[in-house]
């Protein structure tokens, strides 16, 4: 099992905000943004929630469960 | 390039040229008094005050020559995205030949004194070892100030401040770097009958690599406190590289004792603990570097 995102996708549908952008939004470094977006780093709760709060959309649309090919969300 | 990084430039182009012309004026007078300060000498001519004046003239270009070549590469590295290796490599060949400046001023006044009691070809040979790196970084200064546009003066601050990671990993590479040339340098003893005349610069260019690091990252540290430190990606990753490091220097703790036990195999002896740290230093930055993409990066 493991967590997938749409951070990527969703960037673009916000005007195509670039990582550094969405990075100082969240109070964190462009780095990090990169391996959560890679799935190399599993976010706290609260980072996820400033992430997805960022985007536009709810968190379970931004973070996903994904186990077998099946998405949890 | 603005009219203030413009007149940087060219200030430490100049310090540069005279810090060459200086230390092809170190390497005269060394030879010169290579020559005369030898035991059989009855009184010191007054040349040699002559001599001493010049020496202290073109140490103090050098030294501030190096401060100038600090400012230029903290310029540099925090705009640093790529060549992370060379760049670390770079600033620690840099720092270490800075505080060598002291070590020069401190050989020459302790053979002021002993030539008459022995023998101190050895200490001119560290002098000339220690100038040929001088001369290295204060002509790869002189390439890079020639041939690399210089970032606006104002933003170095501001880039630690808002780093997006590139710092905080190129310090770890430092750490890496000064880590496993500790590590080598701590061994020389091991492996070769090491002279004691050559202990102090062993002993000094020891505690450079081991200091480096830990100012460096100290450093960023504080700078870095304007805003938020470290974000939680790096709080894990350097959780992650202090358990290795942990982890590894428990096992060879432990191993240690067992060979020292079973086998009366003492490692290092009396430098355990330099050993340890070096150990540790290279573990927990290249744990640390692994996990923001070492192989990947370079």
């Amino acid at each position: 099992m493991r967590l997938t995102n749409k951070i990527r996708e969703f960037r673009f549908q916000n005007g195509e905000m670039s990582q550094q952008t969405l990075a100082d939004a969240v109070g964190v470094t462009r780095m990090t943004i990169y391996s959560i977006e890679k799935g190399k780093f599993i976010p706290s709760a609260l980072l996820a929630f400033k992430i997805a709060r960022t985007l536009h959309h709810p968190v379970e649309e931004v973070f996903s469960l994904e186990e077998d090919g099946k998405h949890y969300e | 390039m603005n009219e203030q990084s413009r007149k940087f430039r060219s200030f430490a182009l100049v310090l540069g040229i005279l810090s060459l012309v200086g230390i092809l004026y170190n390497v005269g007078a060394y030879r010169y008094l290579q020559h005369i300060l030898v035991p059989s000498l009855q009184v010191i001519p007054p040349a040699v005050d002559r001599i001493t004046i010049g020496l202290a003239l073109a140490f103090f270009t050098l030294a501030i020559y190096h401060l100038t070549l600090l400012v230029f590469t903290l310029r540099l590295v925090s705009h640093l995205q790529t060549r992370f290796f060379l760049g670390a490599f770079w600033l620690v060949l840099l720092v270490t030949s800075g505080v060598l400046i002291l070590s020069d001023i401190t050989i020459l006044h302790d053979q002021g004194k002993e030539y008459i009691y022995w023998d101190i070809s050895g200490q001119w040979n560290m002098l000339y070892g220690i100038t040929g790196l001088h001369l290295f970084v204060a002509v790869t200064g002189l390439f890079l100030l020639w041939k690399q546009p210089l970032p606006p003066t104002a933003s170095l601050f501001s880039k630690i401040e808002q780093d997006e990671g590139a710092l905080f990993y190129l310090l770890h590479i430092i750490g890496l770097i000064c880590g496993l040339a500790g590590l080598t340098i701590i061994n020389i003893p091991e492996l070769i009958d090491l002279a004691d005349r050559y202990r102090n610069a062993w002993l000094l260019a020891l505690s450079i690599l081991a200091a480096l690091p830990f100012v460096s990252f100290g450093l960023y540290w504080l700078i870095r406190k304007r805003g938020p430190a470290l974000d939680e990606k790096q709080l894990a990753d350097v959780g992650g590289g202090a358990t290795a490091a942990l982890l590894v220097s428990f096992t060879g703790l432990l191993l240690h004792l067992i060979m020292q036990n079973v086998q009366q195999i003492i490692l290092h002896d009396n430098n355990y603990l330099i050993f340890l740290i070096f150990l540790q230093l290279t573990v927990y930055a290249g744990t640390v570097a692994l996990r923001n993409g070492l192989l990947d990066r370079n």
